[in-house]
């Protein structure tokens, strides 16, 4: 397999103009960092509470489901599974983003990008 | 224990071995370029790179350290699988894009080049071989002991033969050699921590069956089902020399060959102003004669003569004569010795095990590894934030991510890793449950860490079976010191040869140079790693893994995370808090350990240890803040291109604004 990473001199960024550079940046930064805090939050709230609530709650954390406590069945089994399902919607929509991004992201850039990567992106766009 | 050679468990062992020299030199035919070795041609797909990184994820700290911990720990020990799996996460949702999209080969190149400065180039990679050499520590342990087991060889062998093998493998293949042995040992590994303990579980019960087994019980501690004949560990041993004797019930130990005592304490650290030790509370028997043993250190040793019985006598503890209560309940404590000397005893049927403690403890939060300085909750946020922190920072992990093809593989790739993780680390806390029923003798001689290697030869009714459960979960074993080693073999050695030959000492070297200089580098890393492991014997698996995260947590990985979303982060910044941050942290650990070892006698508040231990919870703020506010007061020197570096970072690369900071097989980018 080859490298498929573009060259950034057929693509003369630097002659991006800043202005355009900025809003770009924008474009691509903004949503992608508030999905990832969104899921962040999601996965170190419950991962923070659970030492509080082993401790304020220990009776109820201490009884027993399916034969273990319900705190080991928490800690020891259930986060696996939730770290699994927050990463899947994760990936699933950083990859929305990053292709509506790529759209507003064409329109914005002032030489057109090179035929290869056009072809490819409109390759897995036809295939989405 | 195993006298001689255990010749089934030892054939797994060399089949393991083979297998691993005969991939790499499959591989090696595949690796032709300076990029092969560096980034295996940044072409590994998402299902390879995903098998390659948990493989090379899953150490000995994984496989056998767990187990260990949780046999011996119980409920606290859980926050190791939970965090090593969890930091994936934040690598996933904030560092593996940008990372991959910045096109570099190792993290000193993302220093250098999203800051513009060699400089930073040479902090990073003295963090590279840092946090390298410290994490390697553990994994030559955990290959000394368990050839020592397998083989009754000294420990030092195992070190050397896994040091050479791995060293030869790393420097005929490179990258792209190792990331076919690692992803083929990733799933030598689930196959033998998962197949072997369905069959015990069918022959012992089932996972929450010898939880309940162990929780139904809060008061009682495991006990042993028969005669049991155990070696203790001498002074050069420490601190697995100790045998801390239960509250509840007189212990008794005889010695054949006589025992000689360095020191002798009390189980449970006292409370503030708890009585010392009560008088008559630990004596020998020889015979008639009952002989007293005092408190304190001997210089000389307090020898105990052959064919005594050391005898402890647990006791009401007192404050100033006054029985002292906690939580309502009688507080009591029993003494704990620690031998001078090597030697072996014998403790009787049906008498609870040393150095176990009671279920209670055991089965629910705050046992004795959280609680140990009093201050359970502080210990387990810190803990939490260095393995969390820490997984996102270790940067033999991160130079993978350079080997996807782009940054969208760089998600995909993370995503599966953390369910090829996930999935292995259900599993260890299993053996460590079933163990503490099935063989609790481990926890007299404090060799809970072989509870994988042991557990099956307990299938007494079927040896045959035993044995060979046994050699697949050694072979495991073998594959996760041989695994995590070569990743970290490759990140030193690309450090040593990349940043340090290729970028200072001699800079745009041809191909075949940087590949030699690979190749010497990957020699001289894997010497001094055989050199550490023999001398950390006495050092405990967990806590130096432990260690080599926390110092990660506090150093790559506020780099990486404000360095990839925060433009306004300067070289000055950037390296005023990793370098603050991570050498405050390994300070604060290497002292603790000083302190552990008696080599520093110092008095320290149990909530200063407590951080000193486990720095996390204050080096990681403390890192990031300093980031910041130098950073500001450094605003001029924000690079000028920082928007399109961020731009490389962040934009999709249909986009065609990604460059590879260092491209395939060119001379090094010229920035």
């Amino acid at each position: 397999m080859s490298n498929t990473v573009p060259d950034i001199a057929t693509t003369s960024p630097g002659s991006i103009p800043v202005e355009t550079q900025e809003k770009l940046l924008q474009v691509v930064m903004r949503r992608q960092a508030a999905l990832s805090l969104r899921v962040a939050a999601v996965f170190l709230v419950p991962l923070l509470a659970l030492p509080w609530i082993n401790q304020s709650q220990a009776a109820f954390m201490n009884s027993r489901l399916f034969g273990f406590s319900v705190s080991w069945l928490i800690l020891g089994i259930c986060f696996f599974p939730l770290t699994w399902i927050l990463s899947a919607y994760f990936v699933k929509k950083s990859d929305g983003i990053e292709a509506e991004c790529t759209a507003v992201g064409r329109q914005m850039l002032p030489s057109p990008i090179s035929k290869d990567v056009t072809a490819k992106a409109s390759q897995e766009e036809g295939m989405e | 224990m195993t006298e001689g050679i255990a010749w089934i468990p030892l054939t797994f062992v060399i089949l393991i071995i083979v297998a691993t020299v005969w991939l790499g030199i499959y591989a090696t035919k595949k690796s032709q370029s300076a990029s092969d070795f560096f980034v295996a041609g940044r072409s590994v797909s998402v299902f390879w790179n995903a098998s390659a990184i948990s493989g090379e994820y899953l150490s000995a700290a994984s496989f056998m350290g767990i187990a260990g911990l949780l046999m011996k720990n119980g409920y606290d020990a859980l926050w190791y699988p939970v965090g090593y799996a969890a930091g994936y996460l934040l690598l996933l949702l904030f560092i593996a894009g940008p990372l991959r999209r910045f096109g570099a080969y190792t993290i000193p190149d993302f220093a250098e080049g999203r800051f513009d400065s060699p400089m930073f180039r040479k902090i990073a990679v003295i963090f590279v071989l840092f946090i390298g050499f410290f994490y390697t520590m553990p994994q030559m342990k955990g290959a000394g002991l368990t050839m020592a087991s397998i083989l009754n060889w000294p420990y030092a062998v195992g070190i050397v033969v896994v040091g050479a093998v791995i060293t030869f493998n790393v420097a005929l293949g490179g990258m792209k050699g190792i990331t076919f042995v690692q992803a083929f040992q990733y799933w030598a590994k689930v196959f033998a921590i998962s197949v072997p303990v369905f069959i015990l579980m069918s022959v012992y019960g089932g996972y929450n069956t010898n939880f309940a087994r162990s929780a139904d019980s809060p008061k009682s501690a495991p006990k042993l089902a028969e005669e049991t004949k155990v070696k203790f560990a001498g002074l050069d041993g420490a601190p697995a020399n100790a045998v801390a004797f239960n509250a509840g019930t007189v212990t008794r130990i005889t010695f054949p060959s006589g025992a000689v005592l360095s020191k002798v304490t009390t189980a449970r650290k006292p409370e503030p102003g708890e009585d010392s030790l009560m008088a008559g509370s630990l004596d020998y028997v020889l015979g008639d004669r009952t002989v007293p043993i005092p408190a304190g250190e001997w210089k000389q040793g307090f020898a105990i003569p052959a064919g005594a019985s050391l005898e402890s006598h647990p006791y009401a503890a007192t404050r100033s004569g006054q029985a002292l209560v906690k939580d309502g309940l009688p507080l009591r404590n029993a003494p704990k010795v620690e031998f001078l000397e090597g030697t072996s005893g014998v403790i009787a049927a049906g008498t609870t095990v040393p150095n176990g403690q009671a279920n209670k403890k055991w089965s629910e939060p705050f046992g004795t590894m959280t609680g140990k300085y009093g201050h359970p909750l502080l210990y387990t946020y810190s803990l939490i934030l260095a393995l969390v922190c820490g997984t996102a920072g270790l940067p033999h992990i991160l130079v993978r991510f350079y080997t996807n093809p782009d940054g969208r593989s760089a998600k995909r790739t993370t995503l599966w890793v953390m369910v090829l993780i996930g999935i292995f680390y259900i599993f260890p806390p299993i053996w460590g449950v079933v163990g503490r029923n099935v063989l609790p003798e481990l926890y007299a001689n404090n060799l809970t860490d072989y509870v994988v290697i042991k557990l099956p030869m307990t299938l007494t009714d079927n040896r045959l079976l035993g044995q060979i459960l046994s050699g697949i979960t050694s072979a495991g074993a073998f594959a996760a010191f041989m695994s995590t080693f070569s990743g970290l073999l490759v990140s030193m050695s690309g450090a040593l040869a990349h940043d340090i030959y290729g970028k200072m000492l001699r800079p745009n070297p041809s191909q075949a140079e940087r590949m030699k200089a690979f190749k010497v580098s990957a020699i001289l890393c894997g010497l001094v790693s055989v050199l550490l492991g023999l001398q950390v014997k006495s050092f405990d698996i967990a806590m130096m893994v432990g260690s080599a995260f926390a110092i990660a947590a506090a150093s790559y990985f506020p780099l990486l995370l404000l360095g990839a979303w925060w433009r306004g982060l300067t070289r000055h910044g950037a390296a005023a808090g990793m370098l603050t941050g991570g050498l405050l942290s390994l300070t604060t650990i290497v002292c603790s350990m000083a302190i552990d070892k008696k080599l520093l006698h110092w008095e320290v508040e149990p909530q200063i240890r407590t951080l000193m231990e486990q720095p996390a919870i204050w080096a990681v703020p403390l890192s990031i803040g300093i980031m910041v506010v130098v950073s500001l007061a450094t605003a001029a020197y924000v690079p000028k291109d920082v928007a399109l570096k961020m731009l490389r970072l962040h934009a999709p690369e249909e986009l065609g604004v990604s460059k590879n900071y260092i491209d395939a097989d060119t001379a090094p980018a010229d920035h």
